[in-house]
């Protein structure tokens, strides 16, 4: 019943969220929207910084700096125009080798 | 225009979100698989299935599971799951004045296929003409309003399978951050992503929606700063 209930609030406040400024959207002000999409940009980064800084394997030493150079690599890729594939082609391949090498040599 | 020549065109926005909607199906397929473990592991996996389309974000998903796994009752939960959401008010209010002369009906379909990949192609798509840009979002969002709910149902089905493979929870951090690039070309957005950086490092240990809501915070202050100086 917890699981039911924690769910249902979240779901709907979720879906709230989502409607309510949409369903409004004549009376949202330019000034308020260009804030919301910083607000969106920080939130995007922030996650993309914490789920490297969180990131964790156990098989290797420096998970971390390893996550780290390979979404660096890989978001290279992104700012020189090459597509998300390209990115997280470059990105997984650069972790598959630096764990490699980082286990040798661990 | 004739009437083809406009069917035509109506088609290639729709599939060209489908197409920019594809690579990203891929790249969540980890993440899907992951939230479908945690799904499948909760206390009542129907219930946690059925929220794949009201939640609609892996992140806030797998939290409240997560959260609900000890015992922290039904508020804590509810907490965390509608912090880590929060950023839906964000991108739904930045979308706000592409949906002015929308119906109601279609500013429903969209609020119900808002997500972090489904903002952040909207927001890329270079295009001056708004009922455009709409079909182009709801290209990438129907894909992806069907995609991710079946990459759950696999991952309720194959379980924890990807716990061994570290490099797989990269993939949403690639892709995110492969999304949010094109928008730090503008100084204000380079301030808001610079910012946003600053606080996630200070902030690695704290509780992911406190997080999220403080850098939305350091991210539209410095962006003001950055856009007040410029204009």
């Amino acid at each position: 019943m917890t699981t039911v209930v924690a769910l249902l609030l979240v779901g709907v406040g979720s879906v709230a969220y989502r409607l309510l400024p949409l369903l409004g959207a004549a009376r949202v002000p330019e000034a308020v929207s260009t804030a919301a999409g910083w607000a969106g940009i920080s939130v995007l980064t922030a996650v993309t910084v914490r789920g490297v800084l969180s990131h964790e394997d156990d098989s290797i030493p420096w998970a971390v700096p390893v996550a780290l150079v390979s979404v660096g690599l890989g978001l290279a890729m992104a700012v020189r125009g090459r597509p998300p594939l390209v990115v997280l082609g470059v990105g997984a391949a650069c972790y598959l080798v630096l764990a490699a090498t980082a286990g040798a040599l661990g | 225009m004739n009437q083809v020549d406009v069917v035509t065109h109506h088609h290639a926005d729709v599939s060209a979100g489908v197409r920019a909607m594809a690579p990203m199906l891929v790249a969540y397929a980890p993440f899907g698989l992951l939230v479908g473990g945690a799904v499948a592991a909760s206390e009542s996996p129907r219930a946690a299935w059925l929220s794949t389309w009201t939640i609609y974000g892996g992140a806030a998903h797998l939290a409240v599971l997560d959260v609900l796994q000890r015992d922290t009752g039904v508020l804590g939960a509810a907490l965390v799951g509608l912090l880590i959401n929060a950023r839906m008010i964000a991108y739904s209010v930045s979308l706000a004045p592409h949906w002015r002369d929308a119906s109601a009906g279609s500013r429903v379909a969209a609020a119900a296929m808002l997500t972090d990949a489904t903002w952040a192609l909207a927001r890329n798509r270079d295009t001056a003409d708004p009922r455009a840009r709409r079909r182009f979002y709801f290209g990438a969002g129907l894909t992806l309003w069907f995609g991710w709910p079946l990459l759950v149902s696999l991952g309720v089905l194959v379980g924890g399978w990807l716990d061994g493979v570290p490099v797989a929870t990269l993939l949403p951090s690639l892709t995110l951050g492969s999304l949010v690039v094109p928008q730090l070309r503008s100084r204000p957005g380079l301030a808001a992503g610079v910012a946003a950086t600053a606080v996630a490092v200070a902030t690695v240990s704290l509780d992911g929606g406190a997080a999220m809501v403080a850098a939305a915070a350091a991210g539209v202050t410095a962006a003001g700063l950055v856009h007040r100086r410029t204009s």
